[in-house]
Order: C-alpha cells, then sequence, then structure tokens
C-alpha cells in the first residue's frame, strides 16, 4: 500500500515538476512568498520576463503586472476588479514606469486604490462615510487577499476566477 | 558550460544563452554578469540548473557584505522556463547572503509550490512527503554533474 501511494506520488510530482523538455500540467501556480497566483508568465526575446501576479477575497481581483529586467524586478501596473454577478469588472487602475516592485509599495497603493474607489461611489451616490471608517474598510478588503492558498479555511471556489483573468 | 546544460539554457533561458555566464567551479554555481551601481555595489545573478528545476538567487555585493536579495524558482514546461516560487527581501528586512540559509529557503519555497498544485488538483500528499521531494529537487541542483 505504501508503495501504491509512493508511486501515485511520483506520478503527481512528475507531472506538476516534469523532466525538461516535457510538458507541465497546466494547473495555476500559487506563490506562497508573494501570497499571489501566478499567471501568463512570458519572456521577451531580449530576455525581459513579464507575468500576472492574481490576488482576490470575496469582493475584489487584484492583479499585479510585474516585469523582470536583468537584475530588476518591477511593477508594471496594478489592477482591482469588483464582482458583477460572476462576471468582473475593472473598478480602479495605476500603471507604473520604472517603479521597483516593493511589496510594502503595493500593499499601501491597493489600500488607496480600493478607498478612492469607495470614495467615488459614495460620492456618485451623494452619501459619505468618515475616512478613517474608509479607511479600516478597505485595509480589511486587501487583508483579505493576502490570504494564503495554502490555509485550510480558503475558499477555493474563488480560483474559478483565473481562467477569466487569463483571458484579460 | 556542459553541452547539455547549455542546450537547456539555450532553449529554455534565452537571456542566458549569451557569453555572459560564468561558471564558479569552487560554488558548482553559474554566475550572470553583474552591474556595478553608481554607489558601487555589484548585482547578479547565482544559477544552479537540474533537469527538473532552475534557481536563482539574486545576489548584491556591497562594500563589506554580501546580500541574498531574492530567491526565484523555475519549472520546466517542455523546453521553456516558468517561474513558480518568487521571495524578495531588502529595505529593512535585508539578509546578508549564506549558502545553507539560501538553500534551506529555496526547499521551503519549493514544498509550498507543490503544496499548493497539490491542492489544486485536490491531492493530498503528507507534508513530510512535500519536504523530502523538495529537498531531493534541490540537492540535484546542487550536483556538480548536472551544475
Amino acid at each position: 500500500m505504501a508503495s501504491l501511494t509512493k508511486a501515485i506520488n511520483k506520478d503527481l510530482f512528475d507531472s506538476i515538476l516534469p523532466t525538461f523538455g516535457n510538458q507541465r500540467v497546466h494547473i495555476p501556480v500559487w506563490d506562497e512568498g508573494q501570497k499571489m497566483f501566478l499567471c501568463e508568465e512570458y519572456e521577451s526575446a531580449s530576455g525581459n520576463r513579464y507575468y500576472k501576479g492574481v490576488r482576490f477575497c470575496d469582493r475584489i481581483v487584484v492583479v499585479e503586472k510585474v516585469g523582470l529586467y536583468h537584475n530588476w524586478t518591477y511593477i508594471d501596473g496594478i489592477e482591482v476588479y469588483a464582482f458583477n454577478g460572476t462576471r468582473l469588472e475593472l473598478v480602479q487602475k495605476r500603471d507604473y514606469d520604472k517603479v521597483h516592485r516593493n511589496e510594502e509599495f503595493i500593499r499601501k497603493e491597493l489600500e488607496t486604490m480600493v478607498r478612492n474607489f469607495f470614495e467615488g461611489v459614495l460620492k456618485a451616490q451623494r452619501s459619505c462615510m468618515p475616512q478613517e471608517e474608509l479607511e479600516e474598510k478597505a485595509k480589511s478588503i486587501i487583508d483579505g487577499c493576502y490570504k494564503s492558498f495554502l490555509d485550510s479555511d480558503y475558499n477555493t471556489r474563488l480560483t474559478q476566477i483565473l481562467p477569466q483573468i487569463e483571458q484579460k | 558550460m556542459n553541452t547539455s546544460l547549455a542546450l537547456i539554457a539555450a532553449k529554455a533561458l534565452p537571456a542566458l544563452s549569451g557569453s555572459s555566464l560564468t561558471y564558479n567551479a569552487e560554488k558548482n554555481v553559474y554566475l550572470t554578469l553583474g552591474y556595478t551601481s553608481a554607489a558601487g555595489n555589484t548585482y547578479y545573478r547565482a544559477i544552479r540548473l537540474s533537469d527538473r528545476l532552475a534557481v536563482y538567487y539574486h545576489i548584491g555585493q556591497g562594500y563589506a557584505h554580501t546580500f541574498l536579495n531574492g530567491i526565484t524558482l523555475f519549472a520546466w514546461n517542455g523546453q521553456k522556463a516558468n517561474i513558480i516560487a518568487q521571495k524578495f527581501w531588502g529595505g529593512c528586512n535585508w539578509r546578508c547572503f549564506n549558502e545553507r540559509s539560501a538553500k534551506e529557503e529555496s526547499i521551503l519555497m519549493l514544498k509550498d509550490f507543490l503544496k499548493g498544485q497539490a491542492k489544486a488538483m485536490g491531492s493530498m500528499v503528507a507534508e513530510s512527503q512535500l519536504l523530502d521531494f523538495s529537498r531531493s529537487m534541490i540537492e540535484a541542483t546542487h550536483q556538480k554533474c548536472l551544475g
């Protein structure tokens, strides 16, 4: 029985970490270090590498556009999507030029972007909310996006969003 | 560089297929061409390869210390390389380079990648087995015949 388990796991490992020349199974890559899924990676002819980092909670989806040039990692853009039924709607977007990727910077940017989104909606509705409350709400939503996929209580149903992101 | 490794680097990592790689036999590692900043710090990547993985250490060489600025793990997908895990340190979270701790960090990063993949596929794999497999995969990148 032990050897059967081992054999099954060997097949599993071979599919997700194949030897050079063999295709890897198409499963979204969760990067625990950056707390996001890595999607749509490609390498340009000049050797620069680009990918999208995706993280989400039950309220929003965040997409980071990351570029790797030589020794540096840059943040090229951040997009925030809100849900409309099962569809995603872009609600905030920021582009950056030659800005080094820094986790703390991105988290702060996201909190600001979500807060701006709330403020815009409230203003359009001629409503308002105390600034502190807005900031707290935005922070708690962003904190939720940094939950680990490896946690046992992670809502895995949310990963169904990934194909939609890959089509964008 | 040995022929099979050169082939892998040229096909999967085109940015590394030029003449900018040097092999450090003592450390059994490939080093990219360094970049020296105006402040006099030099930045380069130290790369180890196996038939399943490429491990990049992003290194910064300062006046008195060598820093580990990040680690990137690549898996092969056909003849291309895909990032499967990345971690960066810097600012107040800086860390000096240490071969042993960088290796241990790589093992943990690989274990988390495997755990995520197994979870996404609905498979349950014991933590100890994930760790054993990760360790053996990272060890393989340190073996001289492949590096």
